[in-house]
């Protein structure tokens, strides 16, 4: 559901190489997952998604497979 | 969310001031280096901060006499005079009381403070209206100013970035000729924490404890329970659930098209939160005037702020528009204005320095 776009573009967010991100990435091991990131990606869930996420929820997350969950969650 | 139309009020003139003490965020980033990624998100390169000097009922005030001498009021003339802030004089009284004397203005004056932030200007301008509709009151001036700088941690630095000071004064007057105004405004206290001073209130007094700063469980900035704290990413995401959905059910009661609003002035958040608003929303960012770069976040005043630096850019001084407002943050609590203008009154900005108190003495 999440496409290449998607993912290229909180590659950018976090300072990655889009290749990196597999399901199973832990963000929260990352320096760049701050509060500003969590902002950008609220803003670029609800461009691809028209949601807006929880920030509370999105900051306790710790992989991209978790990231998809809460996405999933909101969009069914 | 509520629905409000009220009629027979107009805005005649909107004053502002702001310390005459510029602080460039580029020097700050210097000194700094984790802040340049902040301060270029929020598009914020300067903001001006008061002094220990100098309070937000000064700059309220320096603005109120301006913007009465310019519209040639006599101050005799005034009937009410509200202080909207979240940094007033004193726990009490009221500043609107110590104000309506500062300015002169007659005993039969109604006086009152109203306590709110970022949604603060579009819920005056509602009860400013209201009152006038109820008939009896013909002159009003709203004042909407905060001195937010004077509570921040120095080792804040997103805070730091963001906010600026400023004082501004809104002169309203009942006029049988003019048209509806339209109001949407909503409230969710469930989000109370996101930002908020804890002490000094009566739930938490000040105290040897209180004033002791130490690292937030949240964020990880130090800082005491006097100084602000805000939840960023929280008060982001409730925006923008909340500020496109009020503007649409405002346009849909309002029966006006997005085209039909010839300005749309936003409260100014930061530079991310507002162009992402109006992508939402479906609004022109041309036609959405910002002064955010030069003046940061500076909570209520910041429309009437805005009007006084962009108003004669977009014509607001020499022709009718209908214009939106758009307000939202702490409480939490939004709300937005359809409202029609026709030659408001535009002094120039005023940059108090400490040697004009004097000036700003008992009329």
């Amino acid at each position: 559901m999440v496409s290449k776009e998607f993912i290229s573009e909180f590659a950018q967010i976090v300072e990655q190489d889009p290749k990196d991100l597999h399901n199973e990435f832990d963000l929260t091991s990352l320096e760049e997952w701050d509060s500003l990131a969590a902002i950008s990606v609220i803003v670029l869930v609800d461009n691809y998604f028209n949601i807006v996420l929880d920030s509370d929820m999105l900051t306790s997350i710790k992989t991209m497979n978790d990231l998809y969950g809460l996405i999933e969650k909101r969009v069914a | 969310m509520a629905l409000v139309t009220t009629n027979h009020a107009a805005i005649r003139g909107v004053a502002a001031s702001v310390p005459d003490n510029p602080i460039s965020n580029l020097v700050l980033e210097k000194n700094h280096d984790d802040i340049g990624k902040t301060s270029s998100a929020v598009g914020i390169d300067n903001r001006y901060v008061t002094s220990s000097d100098i309070c937000t009922s000064d700059l309220c005030l320096a603005a109120a006499n301006r913007l009465l001498d310019e519209l040639g009021w006599d101050r005799k003339s005034v009937d009410g005079l509200i202080f909207l802030s979240q940094t007033g004089d004193y726990i009490l009284p009221a500043t609107s009381c110590v104000l309506q004397y500062k300015l002169g203005l007659n005993s039969h004056c109604l006086a009152f403070d109203m306590a709110l932030g970022c949604s603060g200007y579009v819920y005056g301008l509602l009860t400013t209206f209201s009152l006038i509709r109820a008939r009896g009151l013909k002159r009003i001036i709203l004042l909407a100013g905060d001195t937010i700088s004077k509570v921040i941690s120095p080792n804040d630095m997103p805070a730091n970035v963001l906010f600026g000071d400023a004082g501004t004064a809104t002169a309203i007057e009942f006029d049988e000729e003019a048209e509806d105004s339209y109001f949407s405004v909503g409230t969710d206290g469930s989000g109370y924490e996101s930002l908020i001073i804890e002490a000094g209130g009566f739930r938490k007094p000040k105290s040897n404890h209180t004033n002791l700063r130490k690292e937030h469980n949240k964020d990880k900035v130090i800082r005491s329970e006097e100084e602000l704290f805000m939840d960023g990413s929280a008060v982001f995401s409730f925006a923008l659930s909340r500020v496109p959905e009020s503007i649409k059910n405002l346009l849909s009661f309002s029966e006006y098209k997005i085209t039909d609003v010839d300005h749309w002035l936003f409260h100014q958040a930061n530079k991310f939160m507002l162009s992402h608003l109006a992508k939402k929303s479906g609004i022109d960012e041309k036609k959405m005037p910002s002064n955010i770069n030069e003046f940061g976040n500076t909570s209520p005043p910041s429309i009437p702020l805005l009007m006084t630096t962009h108003g004669k850019e977009i014509g607001l001084d020499n022709s009718s528009q209908r214009i939106a407002l758009v307000g939202f943050g702490v409480g939490l609590s939004w709300g937005s204005t359809i409202i029609n203008t026709e030659n408001i009154v535009l002094p120039d900005l005023i940059y108090l320095g400490k040697g004009d108190l004097s000036h700003e003495s008992i009329h």
